[in-house]
């Protein structure tokens, strides 16, 4: 998106809208925006943009985003925890043989299960299909919960 | 030259390879639960034995209090029908013909004073559930759940 002002570049009109230009160079260009139309209509559509992605995505706009600062303790902890995992660089699991040798061996038996045909042809399906329903009802409905995908047929008996 | 330990540790791997792969159809009985449900407006009650579907019917329906009337289970061949006495003059029928993968396909009748008033033909994931409800009973609904296990 490029702008026709000379004054301002699309990317400083970013930054603006990105709130990271300084003050007095946001006093300028606001001063500015009210005498150009260029720079107004690439202002809006940043807008427009950042707000439809916050509409889609439940965030906040771009704008107002702020750095996420560690807890120290926290910080600590994790520091911690990287060191002692550097200082483990003896393999996986280390040298027992064993260990690797069922790690292999669960390994195998994971990536060989999920072959199993059924689960292939529906791993999360309901948990019961209706072929067909036939009687002296008024209404049926089938229906399938969002949790557990349980199955559940309601009829209406005929009074 | 593979050393014993090897060839032991190769068997092993083969046959839990072998268990994990048997067809699940390979039984031929089926292990057929039913549970009879009076689901009502009335005070909660906690029933032990709704335990795993009351959430499930919870999230449907806007009954309050579900009541299990009745339970009765059945070690069922294929084509041979387990009967249920329902509430209210009603009967239900069941029967499990044959399986499709891992599914059992069931032939569900429900008769009220011996005149069929519900039939279907359902194909149940094997150790799951149905619940077929609607028949209204004492201010309430009557909600049948039924649970397939291929043995």
């Amino acid at each position: 998106m490029k702008n026709k002002c000379t004054l301002y570049a699309s990317e400083d009109i970013s930054r603006f809208i990105d709130g990271e230009l300084s003050f007095d160079q946001c006093q300028s260009f606001e001063h500015h925006l009210s005498n150009c139309r260029d720079c107004s209509r690439i202002v809006d559509q940043y807008k427009s943009v950042s707000f439809a992605f916050s509409r889609h995505t439940g965030r906040q706009s771009m704008g107002s985003a702020t750095a996420i600062n560690l807890d120290p303790k926290l910080e600590k902890m994790v520091l911690k925890s990287e060191q002692k995992s550097s200082g483990n660089n003896s393999g996986l699991f280390g040298k027992n043989i064993y260990l690797k040798l069922a790690s292999i061996m669960a390994v195998l038996m994971i990536g060989l299960f999920p072959f199993d045909e059924d689960l292939l042809k529906d791993p999360s399906g309901p948990s019961a299909i209706v072929n067909s329903v036939d009687a002296e009802y008024a209404s049926v409905m089938i229906i399938e919960t969002q949790t557990e995908k349980h199955t559940i047929i309601w009829f209406s008996e005929e009074t | 030259m593979i050393s014993s330990v090897k060839l032991r540790f190769i068997l092993t791997a083969i046959s839990c390879i072998f268990l994990f792969l048997q067809p699940v159809s390979a039984g031929c009985q089926v292990l057929t639960d039913v549970k009879v449900i009076h689901a009502s407006t009335g005070v909660e009650q906690p029933d032990s034995g709704l335990k795993g579907i009351i959430q499930e019917l919870k999230s449907i329906f806007k009954y309050t209090s579900y009541r299990l009337l009745n339970e009765q289970r059945f070690n069922l061949n294929f084509n041979q029908e387990g009967l249920v006495n329902l509430p209210g003059n009603r009967t239900l029928l069941i029967l499990p013909s044959d399986t499709d993968g891992k599914r059992i396909r069931y032939q569900i009748h429900i008769k009220k004073n011996n005149n069929p008033i519900f039939q279907t033909q359902i194909l149940l994931k094997n150790n799951s559930s149905i619940t077929i409800g609607g028949p209204e009973l004492d201010g309430g609904i009557l909600l049948i759940n039924i649970t397939g296990v291929l043995q």
